[in-house]
């Protein structure tokens, strides 16, 4: 009997999400971001994966399994109590690599044992010197960034706001979601500390940056704090946590609009007066301007009334789906990749203050699962309404196998960044966390303006 | 578990029985078959008070109804094996109900089992669904199954194969685990025989095949001229059939062979480290021998050879290593070191001119100045001896020329400084 339209929604809440990704994932990712930190995964064999594994092809500017080690709890371990392990694993693990911050995270099944995982951190940081935070990080529920923010707020902890005086106008980023040492991160970074700079403001610190960890200690001298998008798990806790104002924002600098609504919040937030930005606006906009419309032009005619899909977390899903707008790609179809980030509702909301408006129509899927993704892309690719793919290896990767892998002639033609062919191939641009076929050896950004650009530029590449 | 049954297309289902973020223990995206899996999603309520039937049941009886697969596994994690839930019930209650087989696997990380048990296991499982499935085995006269042979990267591999074994009225059945679908293990009982690379790796897959009355033959893995050989021997000899197999590759083996005479005499003499244990990826071809497998292109190819080994650095763990290699056959030199991180200083030490380690090593032989080549990147066959030694050759040159362009700089950065008596901008640098 076939299944009910309720029936269908059950299964897919069962089927496997285009955003997997758990706590542990966002922890292990968040010590990556620190160059000189080091993660302890108190676990069995084969949570091992949920860390340096996930991200190790993503990255190829730095290796990710050496900042992690793992305790390996067997179920002897488990049976006589795996606690005392911890200890023995932070100081060796100190001893060979001088970490300047270390985590112990631990898996499901240890949390549930009710052992006091956070007494043996607290007992080990007494043995080595450098500060060990333990994260829980339980597989029932939260995502990456849930897990990233609690590691972020593991650092915020230990940073010094109450021993040091706050320097006018120097100005501190928080949930900046640092993934590999590649060069798109690179820009985006520029691209922020320039945004901060056009205003007059000093760009301090950002959390996190791919920078050390006692450089992270210099926000303390930061007079406000802008938290971006991502920070949102945990914005409710960053005054208490800071001791200086925060201001959280709604949007990322993404798309033409969505940077300067940014720079006008982050303009109120920082006291800079209106007239700052619009000069600022004004002069971006005189430059960006003229090849925008180049790209609208050549874009326009290849895509006809083809649609964008999008599959984005949902922050960048905004930007990304006001910038479509802008660059005349028609967005279709949007798949929010998170569990933590507001999900449709906040989607809308940072798309409304970008003032670009999306289409009507515009079919917004919250964490869909992968053959979702595929058989949604596949149908509106066989009906000649899908033009153009943004999205992470997650989806591109769905949309290319799944139950008739090797069937279906877009299956086989898609590539990411596709340049082969003019037939059936797919144009897709490769964005977002996980990357394994998309790299960056030069400043390549999609925050700001030249974000904006770059990706125009990417998207001009694979369309024929 | 996962990460061998996603790299696997065909019509079924997984399902990962345990909390959400179990689910996130594999690459997603690394095979055909991520948008075929499931998962239970338990909450932390269901686990604390057992009720972990009802959400099992419910998503089995919804993917079967909608996508009818041939096959559902359902794998049981860390949870599941704490409380030592009773989901085999469940499965088979639900595969009596719809006909479907469903196999319940018990797939936790609270063993330390190794990777060869865990592939030996998966592959024994598919191998059983013939029977499960109720498809009669019909004996398909000269066909055989090839057993952890590497992926084929390059049509001309199978081509090549194929010429051969067609030559002597040969067909492959299935070639196992890699290019073979769900369907070709429903068929795997239908070879007259099975060519398997180290018979060691597979105890139970094996005993189900001979209880299936094939023959198991040994072959080694076919990376190089001489294992390629000794494989093609191999089937020649059981199917009676040798000279019609070595008449039709002729011409690929005398290629072969020039190809490894003219390397040998350009580069024979040279250093090769060569990594083992440094990967966790549950591969058959990676396993094969220890990892030994593809160490006589590097021997046939004419370096000098030592071992390096990822394990823990005690004594004991030493020995162990002695012995095993002795066992097989092996009595090159090795390096124990428990971590990456401490490969330079050794690599630089042993002032090797390649290093054939996991791919995930490249920084520390960039370190090192000693030119990668990523574990299991050679390919079999005649035609894959001579890309390798095509590979190799490239690679050297470059190593050669950097390190010549080095030397040549350095001698006149030394002739810089005497002559200005002081040092030059260069040696600064």
């Amino acid at each position: 009997m076939p299944l009910s339209a309720e029936e269908k929604a059950e299964l897919e809440r069962f089927a496997l999400s285009t955003h997997p990704f758990g706590r542990m994932t966002g922890v292990s990712m968040a010590i990556h971001a620190i160059p000189d930190a080091f993660l302890i995964l108190h676990t069995g064999v084969g949570c091992k994966y949920k860390g340096a594994g996930q991200y190790c092809l993503h990255d190829l500017g730095r290796p990710s399994h050496h900042r992690e080690g793992y305790t390996e709890v067997t179920d002897m371990a488990l049976i006589k109590g795996s606690v005392e392990r911890i200890g023995i694993y932070v100081r060796n693990w100190h001893k060979k690599r001088k970490s300047a911050f270390m985590a112990v995270a631990s898996s499901t099944f240890l949390q549930m044992t009710g052992e006091d995982f956070a007494a043996a951190a607290a007992a080990a940081e007494s043995t080595v010197p450098c500060p060990v935070a333990c994260i829980p990080t339980p597989g029932f529920d939260g995502d990456l960034y849930d897990g990233y923010g609690d590691l972020s707020k593991a650092v915020l902890r230990r940073v010094p706001f109450k021993k040091t005086p706050p320097k006018p106008g120097r100005v501190g980023l928080v949930g900046y979601v640092f993934d590999r040492y590649e060069m798109d991160h690179a820009g985006n970074l520029q691209q922020l500390k320039f945004l901060l700079e056009s205003l007059g403001l000093e760009c301090g610190p950002t959390l996190l940056s791919g920078r050390p960890y006692a450089e992270l200690m210099g926000l303390a001298s930061c007079e406000r704090l802008l938290a971006l998008p991502y920070a949102r798990p945990y914005a409710g806790e960053l005054p208490k946590l800071c001791g200086r104002p925060v201001t959280a924002l709604e949007l990322l600098p993404v798309g033409m609009a969505g940077t300067f609504r940014w720079l006008a919040d982050a303009a109120e937030a920082c006291g800079v007066a209106k007239s700052v930005v619009e000069a600022c606006v004004r002069k971006q906009r005189d430059y960006a301007g003229p090849q925008l419309d180049t790209f609208r032009s050549y874009a326009g005619p290849r895509l006809e009334a083809r649609r964008t899909a999008i599959f984005a977390e949902t922050p960048l899903a905004a930007g990304l789906t006001s910038a479509a707008v802008e660059l005349g790609l028609n967005p279709g179809l949007v798949g929010l990749r998170d569990r933590s980030l507001g999900g449709k509702k906040a989607f809308l909301a940072a798309l409304a203050r970008t003032g670009v408006r999306a289409p009507e129509d515009l079919e917004i899927l919250e964490c869909p699962s992968l053959d979702q993704v595929r058989t949604r892309a596949l149908g509106l690719r066989d009906r000649g309404a899908l033009g153009l793919v943004l999205g992470s290896q997650m989806e591109l990767s769905a949309i290319r196998s799944g139950r008739a892998y090797g069937e279906h002639p877009l299956a086989r033609s898609l590539t990411v960044d596709s340049v082969r062919g003019r037939g059936d191939a797919l144009p897709t641009v490769e964005i977002g966390f996980p990357s394994y076929d998309y790299h960056v050896l030069f400043p390549t950004p999609y925050y700001g303006v030249a974000g904006t650009l770059a990706l125009a530029q990417r998207i001009m590449n694979v369309l024929h | 578990m996962g990460s061998l049954l996603i790299d696997m297309p065909g019509n079924f289902a997984v399902v990962l029985h345990g909390e959400a973020d179990c689910a996130n223990s594999f690459r997603h995206t690394q095979g055909p078959s991520g948008t075929q899996f499931y998962t239970t999603r338990l909450t932390q309520v269901q686990f604390a008070s057992g009720q972990t039937a009802q959400p099992l049941r419910r998503c089995l009886e919804l993917l079967i109804r909608e996508k009818a697969p041939d096959a559902v596994f359902v794998l049981g994690n860390c949870l599941m094996e704490m409380i030592h839930d009773d989901f085999e019930t469940v499965a088979a209650e639900v595969s009596r109900r719809t006909g479907t087989p469903v196999v319940a696997l018990r797939t936790h990380g609270l063993e330390a089992g190794s990777q060869a048990q865990m592939v030996d296991w998966l592959y024994s499982t598919l191998a059983s669904l013939q029977a499960a499935s109720g498809t009669p085995a019909g004996k398909k006269a000269k066909s055989l199954n090839l057993i952890g042979l590497p992926r084929f990267h390059n049509d001309d591999i199978r081509l090549e194969l194929e010429k051969g074994l067609a030559a002597a009225g040969l067909a492959v059945n299935g070639r196992y685990p890699f290019d073979t679908a769900l369907k070709d293990w429903l068929t795997i009982g239908d070879a007259e025989a099975s060519f398997v690379v180290d018979r060691s790796l597979f105890p139970k897959l094996i005993a189900k095949l001979e209880a299936l009355g094939q023959d198991c033959v040994e072959i080694p893995l076919p990376i190089g001229l001489g294992p390629t050989q000794d494989l093609l021997k191999a089937v020649g000899g059981k199917f009676s059939c040798g000279a019609a197999i070595e008449k039709a590759l002729a011409g690929d083996a005398a290629r072969a062979r020039r190809r490894l005479k003219s390397f040998r005499s350009r580069f024979g003499g040279l250093r090769a480290a060569v990594g083992l244990r440094m990967v966790n990826n549950y591969m058959a071809d990676q396993l094969a021998y220890d990892g030994l497998g593809d160490l006589p292109l590097f021997l046939e190819a004419g370096f000098e050879v030592a071992l390096f080994i990822q394990g823990p650095p005690e004594e004991k763990a030493r020995e162990h290593f002695r012995r095993r290699l002795e066992s097989l056959g092996c009595r090159l030199p090795f390096t124990v070191f428990p971590d990456p991180f401490d490969l330079p200083p050794l690599l630089k030490a042993g002032e090797f001119d390649v290093a054939y380690l996991a791919g995930h090593a490249r920084g520390e032989a960039r370190r090192a100045g000693v030119p990668l080549i990523p574990g299991r990147s050679l390919e079999p066959f005649y035609a894959g001896a001579v890309r390798n030694l095509d590979y190799l050759e490239q690679v050297l040159d470059e190593i050669h020329q950097k390190r010549s362009a080095a030397a040549l700089s350095g001698e006149r950065r030394t002739a810089g400084a005497s002559e200005d008596g002081g040092p030059s901008a260069a040696v600064e640098e």
